[in-house]
């Protein structure tokens, strides 16, 4: 029994290893650069260890006002830890993400062994989640909601076992991550018991404060409602609108094939989960229990009600609950496939049940039957044979997974940086590096954040990446930052109107294509051309 | 046979939901088109095109088989030219799937077809999938009967390889999933017939680019092939082994992306979407299907088998063609309903029914209706005067200009089955235009009314300062036409 028991905690202990090595191995270098936001926190939290205060001067913030999107600070005080071990690497800023998305396939082993009583099923469940490329993916990047889905696992856990922290954890998530405001309370209506009141009332207690933070900061009520559905264009107070796109969320084209968006090369592309989960999810549906379909429906809300039509990043909670249900349906395959014959006679039997002596007595299904026929037919049935047979599908189907994953891999670390260049920002790190190199030659450097491979937009974090990759001290840029036309240092981030600014003297300035003429620039004042990922010229570094 | 009031109560209500609101849904341009034909093939034997009683038919996009023509000749036969009269027989028909589910699974199954937003709304627009579905329904009560009567089954394939070019390729799958068991004469018979409406077909000249461009659109899908070449560039310019890249990228994401397409047909969000995207049922159904999906697994495979077409179709789908799956659909939702309990039953029937009306009394319209008054016009102005209007103002604005106002159809074409038609002469004074037309200031030519489309007006517009007298705006509240003063000829 003992030995049993060690065999069983070796294994845990495995998949967390394999689920850590997914998310921590070479985690500074893919994604290949920090984004707008990973830029913003890194810097943020580098500003709060050294002097407490976020770049713009506030006191260990509530909402980091940042890049204007007033980013909750929970990520970036939990960042602060990392950076004391780690400093400023870029990976610093992605171990909090990667570590709790470690902890979230424990989190589900856990809570589906609570909840099932079987440990294969919450073995193949932790499985499916440590290799979900959703889980990976977010658990690669700055992103809380990781964290809060952590948290949440770990709650229900707990709660299912009767243990206080389990309200406590559940409270915790919702102060992490905003979405969770509205799933977790959802969530908790299972719990609507006796037993579970003195929880629930922890759970109450825990959550007030951050009720009464909601309700007096606006700058954390601003996040929420610029994101909200009422941003959306196309809504127009209807009720049936939100419920459409509610409905929307189950779209298998998205769930499998391109929901992840790491290309835009339309179906071509990657889900969420991975294609071989969808024939098992379909079969865990029909074995699926009420908390499970309630994890389920609740997860998908916060995607639901924002401006976009897919939030892949609000529905983390989603994926994980599809995941737990195919890895249902993957361990209900293994059972019943040894024994096909009875499997299909079974299911049909069932069905003729429903409409037995009714006026629809006529339907069945001509399929099942004919399959349970095929089966039947060799009367020398060795189940022997068929256990063979299965085991020889067994290979088949770890070989799918493994080939299914590779792909994902493939896309993740080559087609997604190729596709997605500039919405990683991926310029601004050289152009950072170049300024600085380049920062004793010039009197100004003056930088325009309007770029795009095919359109034009904003860049917004450009000074965290000239003030992470400078290491500039937050201290200095808490006191030289000028809003507006951001400047600091001889740094000056603005538009560039090269009619005007083609005559300033001593200056470099690090332009788009779309805001300087190319084709009738003296070539030889461009002293660098910075690329996308992809190759396009993405901005010209002109010494004046 | 003796029909119990229960029933009676079921049609009456499944009735009532097609004939109320009466006036809706506006006719699209492909069922305005069907309409002008069925008028035309009543009144002088021709159809749109001047063919004596043809066996193909052609819309602005594809060619058209028989039946459903010839079943809105006869509406209008019966009862004249009306919206009305073309809404009837497919009413009718509508009707009849309601009175064939419930034989198929009872009270229940019979109200959730009759409440099916999708079915409400195809048995109020002359269209092929209606009667696709009705015939395979009929089938299915034929052949899932322990002995078949081979004269209907026969009557029945028939009639079905004349409904619909999707009806070939879906009639002997059907057979050996309805049959219960396989058959292999069922099977045949239904192959033979199949393959010789397809090798009669194909006869036709472009009936292979038909069915390509179509029925099988998903093969030669640019944006998969694009796909697949670019990323595999992005992998061998990143060294992985080109292998590799010919596993991960190649043809099969043709089949993966035409089995989504296939799966998506069943997302809830095309299932219990809203009246004019075709949802199929109102939201409230869910609940009943979600339960009936438990009960009644079988019903799923014969569900999907209905929409097999979309396999092919990548990415397109037509959500006309899901109401083939919805009398079995209907069955699950049936299993759905018995089993809840009476409160609950009659709860979530209230709420579909109310959720229903209110769609009905408020329909969200995606339909043309602005389209009728540019025909009103353009027909009063080519009384007296030479009309032209624009053909971009809709994709097919000819079968409105016939089916809104007195004119009649009538052309001399120069071979008898031409694949894509553009007719541009609607009456003796009235022109449709197209791009290569052009734009003069009339001298001694007499001048021409212009119903314009902002493409035309630009023309005119680039060459001389003409403004416009009067604005047409489409149910989006966007200008869509402009009606020019009469100073303009067109070459």
């Amino acid at each position: 029994m003992r030995t049993l028991r060690n065999k069983k905690f070796l294994l845990v202990l495995l998949l967390i290893a394999v689920a850590g090595f997914l998310r921590f191995f070479k985690l500074g270098e893919y994604p290949v650069v920090l984004n707008h936001d990973e830029i913003s926190q890194i810097y943020e939290t580098a500003s709060i260890v050294q002097t407490g205060k976020d770049i713009y001067g506030n006191f260990l913030p509530l909402a980091f006002p940042s890049t204007g999107d007033y980013k909750p600070g929970h990520y970036i005080y939990l960042s602060t830890l990392p950076y004391l071990i780690f400093g400023d690497q870029e990976a610093t800023i992605r171990v909090t993400a990667a570590f709790f998305g470690t902890l979230t396939v424990l989190g589900v082993f856990l809570f589906v062994k609570a909840l099932t009583q079987n440990w294969k099923i919450a073995y193949l469940s932790g499985i499916m989640v440590a290799f979900t490329p959703s889980e990976i993916f977010y658990s690669r990047k700055s992103f809380e909601g990781v964290i809060g889905e952590s948290l949440i696992f770990f709650g229900l856990f707990a709660l299912l076992k009767g243990r206080y922290i389990g309200a406590l954890l559940l409270g915790l998530s919702m102060y992490v991550y905003t979405s969770y405001i509205i799933v977790v309370p959802l969530l908790l209506l299972f719990f609507l018991r006796k037993r579970f009141l003195p929880l629930l009332l922890i759970w109450l207690a825990v959550t007030l404060p951050l009720v009464l933070l909601i309700a007096t900061n606006q700058d954390l009520r601003f996040r929420a409602g610029s994101v909200f559905i009422t941003q959306d264009p196309n809504f127009q107070g209807s009720l049936d609108y939100i419920f459409n796109r509610y409905l929307n969320q189950f779209d298998p084209t998205y769930l499998f094939l391109n929901g992840l968006n790491l290309t835009d090369q339309g179906v071509v592309g990657m889900g969420p989960l991975l294609l071989l989960q969808l024939p098992f999810l379909i079969l865990g549906l029909f074995r699926v229990n009420r908390l499970l379909v309630g994890l389920m429906i609740v997860s998908v809300i916060p995607s639901a009600v924002t401006f976009e039509q897919h939030s892949p990043h609000r529905a983390t909670l989603f994926f994980a609950a599809l995941s737990i249900i195919s890895a249902l349906g993957l361990h209900w395959f293994i059972i019943t496939s040894r024994k096909p014959c009875h499997f299909m006679a079974g299911l049909n039997a069932k069905v003729i049940t429903v409409f037995r002596g009714k006026p629809g007595g006529a339907v069945r299904s001509g399929f099942l039957q004919f399959l349970v026929n095929f089966l039947r037919k060799p009367r020398t049935f060795s189940p022997r044979k068929f256990i063979r047979k299965w085991f020889v599908l067994l290979p088949f189907l770890i070989a799918g997974f493994l080939l299914n994953f590779v792909y994902f891999v493939r896309i993740y670390t080559v087609s997604y940086p190729y596709e997605k260049s500039q919405s990683l920002h991926y310029p601004f790190v050289e152009i950072a590096k170049f300024a600085w190199l380049k920062y004793q030659n010039f009197d100004g450097i003056v930088i325009d954040p309007k770029f795009g491979d095919v359109a034009p937009e904003t860049a917004v974090a450009v000074h965290y990446y000239l003030a992470f990759y400078g290491n500039y001290p937050p201290a200095k840029l808490q006191g030289q930052l000028k809003l507006g036309e951001m400047s600091f240092d001889k740094f000056s981030i603005r538009p560039v109107n090269w009619g005007k600014d083609k005559n300033l003297q001593n200056t470099l300035i690090i332009a788009s294509p779309w805001s300087i003429p190319v084709n009738s620039l003296d070539k030889e004042k461009i002293i660098k051309t910075f690329y996308f990922y992809n190759g396009v010229p993405a901005y010209y570094a002109i010494g004046l | 046979m003796k029909i119990a009031p229960s029933v009676i109560m079921l049609l009456v209500l499944a009735a009532f939901l097609r004939f109320f609101p009466i006036d809706f849904p506006f006719f699209t341009e492909a069922e305005t088109r069907i309409a002008v034909r069925g008028y035309s093939l009543a009144t002088t034997g021709k159809d749109e095109l001047g063919r004596n009683l043809p066996l193909i038919f052609n819309s602005l996009t594809d060619y058209q088989l028989p039946a459903v023509s010839y079943l809105t000749s006869l509406g209008v036969v019966l009862f004249g030219k009306s919206d009305l009269a073309v809404r009837i027989p497919f009413i009718l028909i509508g009707l009849g799937i309601v009175f064939l589910t419930y034989r198929l699974g009872g009270w229940w199954a019979g109200f959730a077809a009759g409440s099916s937003t999708l079915l409400i709304f195809l048995s109020k627009v002359p269209n092929e999938a209606i009667v696709l579905t009705f015939l395979f329904t009929l089938l299915y009560i034929v052949v899932s009967r322990p002995v078949i009567n081979i004269k209907i089954f026969l009557a029945l394939l028939g009639l079905l390889v004349l409904v619909s070019k999707t009806a070939w390729f879906l009639i002997p799958v059907f057979v050996i999933f309805a049959a219960g068991k396989i058959r292999f004469k069922l099977f045949l018979i239904s192959g033979i017939f199949c393959a010789a409406a397809l090798i009669i077909f194909l006869q036709i000249p472009q009936g292979w680019r038909s069915l390509q461009e179509n029925n099988f659109q998903g093969f030669a899908a640019a944006s998969i092939q694009n796909g697949i070449d670019r990323l595999r560039g992005q992998g061998i310019q990143s060294g992985w082994p080109p292998v590799a890249e010919k596993i991960f990228f190649n043809k099969s994401w043709f089949l993966t992306a035409g089995i989504f397409n296939w799966f998506s047909s069943f997302s809830p969000g095309i299932l219990f979407g809203p009246l004019d995207n075709m949802g199929v049922w109102p939201k409230a159904a869910i609940i009943p299907f979600i339960l009936g999906l438990f009960r009644a697994k079988s019903l799923i495979g014969l569900s999907l088998i209905m929409t097999l077409p979309f396999l092919f179709t990548y990415p397109d789908i037509d959500k006309s063609m899901l109401v083939a799956s919805v009398p079995f659909m209907a069955l699950i939702v049936a299993a759905g309903f018995k089993s809840l309990k009476t409160f609950f039953k009659i709860l979530v029937a209230g709420a579909l029914m109310f959720e229903l009306i209110i769609n009905l009394l408020n329909p969200v319209s995606l339909r043309p209706t602005w389209i009728k008054q540019i025909a009103y016009d353009a027909y009063e102005l080519s009384l007296k005067n030479n009309v032209v209007v624009s053909d971009d103002i809709i994709s097919d604005i000819t079968p409105f200009l016939y089916w809104h106002t007195p004119l009649l159809p009538g052309e001399n074409l120069k071979q008898p089955f031409p694949y894509k038609i553009r007719q541009t002469e609607i009456g003796d004074n009235l022109k449709v235009v197209g791009w290569e037309n052009t734009f003069y200031i009339c001298g001694a030519d007499k001048p021409t009314s212009i119903i314009a489309s902002r493409r035309d007006l630009k023309k005119i517009q680039i060459d001389h300062r003409i403004t416009y007298e009067k604005q047409y705006k489409n149910d989006q509240g966007e200008v869509a036409a402009f009606l020019m003063p009469d100073k303009i000829c067109v070459h």
